[in-house]
């Protein structure tokens, strides 16, 4: 029994095929159409997950959208009359709600030609699908679930428990009381873009010192103890659909606007970023131990929505081992939502029985396009660009390491395409972690981005002891921990940070053996890489190890600053013609930047994501 | 003028005048909780089709929650039908490149 999930027209747009409860594809269209995080209908991952597992509309039981627009306009009219500017609020959703969500089953038609055996399109409620997409991949039997996102439908935050095939969810908070949009209004005002910055917001933290943290609490959201909250919406502007944030905001941090994109970072960003961090760790939290006091149980926890990506509040919560085991959904915004809602109606619609796996059902989040080696030859020999081939032997991993070992960039393209917003490998920038100035140099020169934003490192899974201090395995790089023998600079920072706003001192500083993936608060968001998920991956780390005594590589997605990540052959050797990257390594195939024919740039700059 | 504009125009009447209970700061020291109990009656997934403007008013009268005028479902079935797009072939479905990209300063929701 094929099942086709889609989530569209909010962000991400995603599509996702299971047959009988097994995870075949998933994929996001922003990886076809190359604009970040697409929210237009994916007519091309739909294209993809057909074609991958060769069948028609005709083979499909059903087609499930994982929300369901009537009640989003049933909170759009709510908004309508809540908000200042009823006139702005009703403008700024109007044609999307009326033209687009509320017709996607024409969308659905026009690309499919139908719904599959079901004749109709199914609908899965919002906060459910980001529910079943974190349970029924997970390898738990029995979990509780929480989900938190900035909105879907009417809700923002739930509770529930999934059992066996089940999901079920007991406890919500509504609408416009969101711990994403709280998150959102900071990331605006810090001056990064809504919908694309907060894992900046997530990476400027660790420089500031949350001072504004009772402020937060004391006027902008009340916190209960069991992790239940409320906005103060006399300081947020979201409503009328225009900007996240007013005046009274402003004032309440000092007065004067939200920070322009363009100017400098401030210590006033610094601390605001701290501080609604440690607010949203702290709601977590206490979601978490609500979560195990309903479900009756401390054993499992699985998480979805785009606040499970952030990684820190998930590194604490495993800190305070509420519960034993933590499993979070590595696609865990509303692309995810396209799997969840395919597998809550195989399983929970249609009552199939389901068979928990020992690691997890989400195959390494592997689920996207991969290449032939037939194809990258053919595309090489067109165009002429030349390579080395090799076979995946001691002598291919060799070579990575040894340019490894000699600072070279090197962009890694291999098998599979990841599902969600993490490179695990196959479709990542790889360098040596023991360089301080390694991070400067791929933030400047090779990815383009903000010079204080952090890399992670990939570590082989046995080794991670050894290099952190984090107390949990995961191959999707979801918590962040702390790297071993490094040092906190967080008290270094606030001295420097009283002279000078020049972040670069700063990153160069050696704060740990390895320094390039060591962010200022001795902090990494760790991917432990295991042999069985990711066996190419897992023996470059193993080789670069023995051979040069370090086991852990930097993993970066491969892409440039603005860009969804390299999907195609095409896409990877684009990217590394465009940036200072020295080696592109195309499954088994290695081509070296200074043998590649002059390359014309067609960007001259990148755009600001 | 956009084809809903009448349409537009009374949302926005009714909105402006609703009766809902809406404050601003809505946060209260003395109670315990903010959590609302969720009941999907056992449903998790909907089906539902829809062809004319009375067959979605229905619908929207099944399905919403908000504290209404009884136009307004009615009004909204015929903003829905007025703006549904006739897809010619496949380029038809996508936005202009400028709606596609997320907007900066709000979340989209």
């Amino acid at each position: 029994m094929y099942i086709l999930g889609i989530s569209a027209l909010y962000h991400d747009s995603a599509a996702a095929l299971i047959k009988d409860g097994e995870i075949l594809a998933a994929s996001q269209e922003e990886r076809y159409t190359r604009i970040k995080h697409d929210k237009s209908f994916p007519i091309n991952a739909i294209r993809y997950c057909m074609n991958y597992a060769k069948i028609t509309e005709k083979d499909l039981e059903a087609v499930v959208y994982y929300d369901d627009p009537i009640f989003t306009i049933d909170r759009f009219l709510y908004n309508a009359s809540a908000a200042e500017d009823c006139e702005e609020a009703l403008n700024s959703a109007w044609e999307s709600l009326f033209r687009e969500k509320i017709w996607v089953s024409d969308l659905v038609k026009k690309t499919l030609g139908g719904f599959g055996r079901k004749g109709s399109l199914l609908y899965a409620k919002h906060h459910m699908s980001h529910a079943a997409s974190a349970f029924y991949p997970s390898p738990f039997e029995k979990a509780a679930i929480i989900t938190l996102d900035g909105v879907g439908e009417w809700n923002t935050t739930t509770i529930g428990e999934g059992n066996g095939n089940r999901v079920r969810l007991y406890k919500k908070i509504d609408y416009p009381n969101s711990l994403g949009l709280l998150y959102s209004a900071f990331t605006y005002f810090c001056g990064f873009r809504v919908n694309y910055g907060d894992y900046k917001l997530m990476g400027l933290a660790p420089y500031g010192i949350p001072r504004y943290y009772e402020l937060i609490k004391d006027k902008l959201i009340d916190i209960k103890e069991d992790g239940s909250f409320r906005l103060n919406m006399e300081f947020f502007d979201f409503q009328n659909g225009k900007r996240m944030t007013n005046q009274k905001f402003a004032e309440l941090f000092g007065g004067g606007e939200a920070r322009n994109s363009n100017s400098d970072i401030t210590k006033r960003e610094m601390d605001m970023a701290s501080s609604v961090q440690k607010v949203v760790e702290e709601v977590v939290i206490k979601l978490a131990k609500t979560a195990s006091e309903i479900t009756n149980q401390n054993d499992n926890l699985v998480m979805a929505g785009g606040v499970a990506l952030n990684c820190v509040a998930n590194g604490e919560l495993v800190k305070n081992r509420i519960f034993k085991n933590i499993w979070i959904q590595p696609a865990a915004g509303d692309a995810g939502g396209a799997l969840g809602a395919a597998l809550l109606t195989y399983y929970d619609q249609f009552r199939k029985k389901r068979i928990v796996e020992k690691n997890d059902s989400q195959k390494g989040s592997f689920l996207g396009d991969g290449f032939e080696e037939n194809e990258i030859e053919d595309f090489l020999k067109k165009h002429g660009f030349p390579y080395h081939k090799f076979t995946f032997n001691d002598a291919f991993f060799s070579e990575i390491a040894r340019n490894l070992n000699e600072q070279k960039v090197i962009g890694l393209f291999e098998g599979r395409m990841e599902f969600g917003p993490r490179a695990l490998g196959h479709r990542s920038i790889i360098a040596d972690p023991r360089s301080a100035g390694m991070q400067s140099h791929l933030n400047k020169s090779i990815k383009y981005r903000e010079s204080f934003r952090p890399f992670a490192p990939a570590v082989l899974e046995e080794d991670l002891d050894k290099y952190f201090e984090i107390g949990i395995n995961n191959s999707y790089m979801l918590f962040c921990g702390k790297v071993k023998g490094g040092i906190d600079d967080g008290e270094y920072i606030q001295n420097y940070l009283e002279s000078s706003n020049d972040l670069i001192p700063i990153i160069n500083r050696k704060r740990s053996i390895l320094p390039a993936i060591t962010h200022v608060d001795n902090s990494a968001r760790i991917q432990t890489v295991n042999y069985i998920q990711n066996p190419i991956f897992y023996n470059i780390i193993r080789t670069f190890k023995e051979k040069y005594s370090c086991g852990v590589v930097i993993n970066t997605s491969f892409n440039v600053r603005g860009e969804p990540i390299v999907r195609s052959i095409d896409d990877a050797y684009r990217c590394f013609m465009e940036t200072e990257m020295d080696v592109l390594v195309l499954e088994n195939y290695i081509l070296y930047k200074q043998e590649q024919p002059e390359w014309n740039c067609e960007r001259s700059y990148y755009e600001p994501d | 003028m956009s084809q809903t504009e009448r349409e537009k125009q009374i949302i926005k009447m009714w909105a402006s005048e609703s009766k809902i209970d809406y404050r601003k700061n809505n946060m209260f020291k003395d109670v315990d909780t903010y959590f609302t109990t969720i009941n999907t009656n056992g449903i998790s997934v909907s089906e539902y089709d829809f062809n004319n403007i009375p067959q979605l008013e229905k619908l929207f009268n099944e399905l919403w929650t908000i504290e209404r005028d009884d136009s307004v479902p009615r009004i909204c079935a015929i903003a829905a039908f007025k703006e549904r797009i006739k897809y010619d072939d496949m380029k038809d479905m996508r936005n202009k490149d400028s709606d596609r990209v997320l907007p900066e300063f709000i979340y989209n929701m």
